[in-house]
């Protein structure tokens, strides 16, 4: 999924908001307009008909004012002409006053301003009014009827005076005054439907209100319009203005629906918006969280997997993909058997699937092996949950699977590793222990140490092969890691070869480690192996001494042969009877022949003479510890201690240090030898000057001592008690010690075994 | 004439061994080295060798050894030193007649030299007669073998005559002409004589493997 355009979004969304807002304000702008053009015209023609009613109102009142006039004039012309014609001038009187209902009185006045008659019942003054009789004077003035000004009294009703002049043959005779009242003139005057639709009064030139039709009060409408009320003029003005009718309200109502409506759109709109930005941050928020699952999910090397209840792939993620190697085309929609499962275990793969599908799937995983698309094998823990949707409904099984090939393998390698070293160690054959430095616990020990140290070493304070070889060697300024002894040691009846190291431990500490090696059969091959040498070496000398007796023999059958062969042949001759003298020759021959194998005998005791000994003055304590110092290995070997006891006083000798060496060498070793198999292995080597001018040396041994029998061979040639000995070494003793005016010989030791001792003469 | 070839590096004992043999009436030959020997031996050399074992150069048996490839016939007897007797035994071994032992005591070298110059002798004489037995046979013409094969196997005149697909005068012809060359009288005598050389023949051959 792509990451949503942050940018091009909004900008969008900003062209989307703004058409409704730029329509709604059109559209608001067009309906005010509307209605502003409309209600302007509405009010033009509501003007123009009011003025048009106005007018026609003015123009009927007019009407009607000059038909009461000329009535009046009328009336007044006959009253002239027939005198006394009271009887029927009052009857035409109250007949003028009950069609013109707006006339409440007419009266008449002589031409003295007297009153002569009065419609009226109430008493009136016979007197004219100032007002009355500035009409009064107008009408005889001009012989017309003439309107006089309005008079208002306070509370009563404002009216005016229509004043007819009476004349008779050109005499002035009076006037006939028809009272009119303006309330009547409105009153009757003013049809139904105008006051239904204005409000029509009557205002003096001052603007004061005489008079109005229907007393309902009249807020200062805007729609309305005067006229002069004239007649009776003076300044009268007749004032309409417009009521406001059911049929006048509706408009505005619509207005008001209109604005209410419009108002109700924009806060719609409003709250639309706001909503639409609520989502938009949800939404916003939505993708984000989105983006960090999908990167989440991307990123997570974990294998994702969701199946329905059936078991039909929903979902898989690239790491899973990744890790079976289908895509998730191929995968999403896969019912069991699965692709990726091993073809040979297809049975065991839909048990453990199914028992996932039923929730049985044990909660810490199962491990499994996949088979990827390439046909290698994959080891996957597999653990599932399951999968809820937003309504609670568990709508299939999600589950994680982790690659644990990898790990396996680590884990295996590491178990053979460990295995491995385990095996090398405890088959290794050498003991291998490790102590703490300080509390010389045991760190480690091998199987090889606890089966051959592990009883004595296990019940002393050291854990160790060669205790005493730390103490000596450690000190506070021993170098970690270092190789502390490298020895051989006698424990058992074996030896070991032992090496101690200074380390640390994995812990840091320090640590002693040994290296124990049972080196019994290498010491004991070397040490056959040196006999064997020895051995050899003997073998070789008698091997040379046998060349050189062979050739010694060659040499002396030579001549041999050849004194046989001519003897042989003088005997056959003389036999046969031949003289002394033929035979002579063979004779002389013989002699010559004799006289040579006397040379090669000579030639032989000069060789022999050749290595005879060479004497040199020497301490003879010198020459013991020598021969010790080479005795020592193999009494080393055998366990025997050597103990060597010398005067004080030092011993000069004169004789050959080799061959003595020799001869002590070799009875400390026939003694050494006499002593295997003994418990007790003690060999002393001591000196002393004897008071015949003798030095004395014996070599006791803590041997068995010697039978009889051996005693009285002890010297033949070729006599030996041991398995391998040549039956020389004695024998040569003697003669070497014999050579040097010495005495060798033997006697039981006191403390039992034997004591060899030999003397030599004092040197100089 | 038989003699004993005497090989020896040292004069003296040449000189003394030459001297013995002469005292008995034995003609003796010596020679300084197997080397001088062998430039010296041919075939029809008759008589023995007296060898001796150590020398310098060619040892005793080196020499025995190469005369036994040359097809020599002549028997050998060793003279051993000290130390040398199982090399003289391996020549035994090899076919030597006897070894003796340096110095020789009395006449046991001559008595022995004597033995193997008859033995030599009668070797000879064997030779000799088989070689007249073979020379006689290869005398006869392939008819004539042909003829003597049928009377070996038992035929009569007529059936050789028969097989041969010759007249019965014929094959009594290549009889007599068989008989009078094999220097024999009868048809027996000529079965007996074949036999002895077939096993003489047999002999020599075991000898040379």
């Amino acid at each position: 999924m792509n990451a949503p355009d942050k940018n091009a979004y909004p900008g969008k969304l900003a062209w989307l908001w703004a058409m409704p807002n730029i329509a709604i304000g059109l559209f608001i702008l067009a309906v005010g307009a509307f209605l502003f053009f409309y209600h302007h015209q509405e009010r033009d023609q509501r003007r123009m008909g009011l003025i048009e009613d106005l007018l026609w109102q003015e123009q009927s009142i007019h009407q009607h004012l000059e038909n009461t006039e000329e009535t009046l004039t009328i009336l007044a012309k006959d009253m002239m002409q027939q005198t006394p014609a009271d009887q029927r001038f009052h009857a035409r009187a109250a007949f003028q006053l009950k069609i013109n209902p707006e006339i409440i009185d007419i009266y008449w006045v002589d031409e003295h301003k007297i009153i002569q008659w009065h419609s009226a019942e109430q008493p009136e003054p016979a007197r004219l009014s100032a007002l009355s009789a500035e009409a009064f004077n107008r009408a005889k003035l001009m012989n017309h009827a003439v309107f006089s000004p309005v008079r208002s009294t306070g509370a009563a009703e404002a009216w005016f005076e229509l004043h007819a002049p009476l004349t008779k043959n050109r005499n002035f005779r009076g006037v006939l005054v028809a009272r009119i009242s303006l309330q009547g003139i409105l009153k009757h005057m003013v049809p139904w439907w105008f006051a239904e639709r204005y409000q029509l009064s009557i205002l003096d030139s001052d603007g004061l209100l005489l008079a109005s039709k229907l007393d309902i009060p009249v807020s200062d409408s805007e729609l309305s319009y005067k006229l002069n009320f004239d007649p009776p003029g003076y300044g009268l003005l007749l004032h309409a203005s417009a009521r406001k009718s059911a049929a006048e309200r509706a408009p505005k109502l619509l207005e008001i629906l209109i604005v209410g409506l419009s108002l109700l759109v924009l806060w719609s709109l409003w709250a639309l918006r706001k909503h639409t930005r609520h989502r938009e941050q949800a939404e916003q928020d939505l993708r984000g969280e989105y983006a960090f699952r999908t990167a989440m999910e991307n990123s997570m090397a974990t294998g994702m997997r969701a199946v329905d209840m059936e078991g039909r792939i929903t979902y898989v993620n690239p790491a899973f993909c990744r890790m079976v190697g289908w895509s998730e085309t191929e995968l999403v929609g896969c019912l069991p058997p699965m692709p990726y499962w091993p073809p040979d275990s297809q049975d065991y793969a839909g048990e453990i699937f199914n028992a996932m599908l039923h929730g049985e799937a044990p909660p810490e995983g199962t491990e499994r092996c996949f088979i990827k698309k390439s046909g290698e094998c994959l080891d996957v823990l597999i653990q599932s949950a399951p999968l809820i949707d937003t309504k609670g409904r568990q709508k299939g099984w999600m589950s994680s699977i982790t690659d644990i090939t990898e790990r396996r393998r680590t884990q295996e390698d590491l178990a053979a590793a460990y295995e491995r070293f385990v095996a090398v160690m405890e088959e290794i054959n050498a003991a291998i222990v490790v102590t703490d430095a300080q509390s010389h616990a045991l760190l480690y020990a091998n199987g090889y140490f606890k089966r051959v140290f592990g009883p004595t070493a296990g019940a002393e304070d050291f854990c160790l092969v060669a205790p005493h070889y730390w103490q000596a060697a450690t000190g506070p300024s021993a170098r970690i890691p270092a190789d502390v002894f490298d020895t051989e040691i006698h424990i058992n009846q074996h030896w070991f070869h032992v090496r101690g190291r200074i380390f640390k431990w994995v812990d840091g500490r320090t640590a002693h480690m040994e290296v124990a090696t049972d080196i019994t059969e290498r010491k004991q091959a070397d040490e056959l192996s040196r006999r064997q040498e020895e051995k050899l070496h003997f073998t070789a000398r008698l091997v040379t001494m046998g060349e050189m007796a062979s050739s010694l023999a060659h040499e002396l059958n030579q001549p041999l042969t050849a004194i046989a062969s001519y003897a042989t042949g003088c005997i056959n001759k003389l036999k046969y009877g031949e003289s002394a003298q033929d035979i002579l020759p063979a004779m002389e021959i013989i002699s010559v022949q004799a006289q040579r194998a006397g040379k090669i005998i000579k030639n032989i005791r000069e060789f022999v003479k050749k290595s005879e000994p060479h004497k040199t003055p020497a301490l003879l304590a010198d020459i013991l510890e020598e021969s010790v110092g080479f005795a020592e290995i193999e009494a080393r070997r055998q366990a025997v201690e050597i103990r060597l006891d010398l005067p004080e006083a030092p011993i000069e000798v004169n004789v050959d240090r080799v061959m003595i060496e020799q001869v002590i060498l070799n009875l400390v070793r026939n003694g050494i030898e006499a002593m295997s198999g003994q418990a007790r292995r003690h060999l002393s080597l001591s000196a002393r000057c004897t008071a015949d001018g003798f030095a004395e040396v014996c070599v006791s041994d803590s041997g068995n001592g010697l039978s009889a029998e051996a005693a009285n061979q002890l010297y033949t040639p070729f006599f030996s008690t041991k398995p391998d000995g040549m039956g020389m070494g004695l024998n040569i003793c003697r003669t070497i010690i014999e050579f040097h005016q010495g005495r060798l010989w033997h006697d039981p030791n006191p403390e039992g075994g034997t004591r060899f001792c030999f003397t030599l003469p004092l040197g100089v | 004439m038989s003699k004993v070839f005497i090989v020896d590096d040292e004069q003296a004992i040449r000189d003394g061994l030459h001297w013995l043999f002469e005292s008995c009436g034995i003609q003796a030959v010596t020679f300084a080295s197997g080397e001088a020997f062998l430039d010296s031996y041919h075939p029809d050399l008759a008589g023995c060798l007296l060898l001796d074992v150590r020398m310098p150069g060619m040892t005793g048996l080196e020499l025995f050894e190469r005369l036994q490839q040359l097809g020599c016939a002549l028997p050998v007897v060793f003279l051993s030193g000290h130390g040398d007797i199982p090399m003289a035994v391996a020549a035994i071994h090899h076919g030597a007649v006897d070894f003796i032992e340096k110095p020789a005591s009395d006449n046991q070298l001559v008595e022995k030299v004597a033995g193997c110059l008859r033995q030599d002798e009668e070797r000879r004489q064997r030779m000799a007669v088989a070689e007249t037995f073979r020379a006689r046979l290869h005398a006869l013409t392939s008819r004539e073998l042909e003829v003597m094969h049928l009377i070996l196997a038992g035929r009569l005149n007529k059936n050789i005559a028969d097989e041969l697909n010759i007249s019965m005068r014929t094959v009594e012809v290549h009889r007599a002409r068989v008989l009078e060359k094999m220097g024999v009288n009868s048809a027996v005598e000529l079965a007996q004589a074949l036999a002895a050389h077939e096993a003489q023949e047999l002999r020599q051959t075991i000898q040379k493997s």
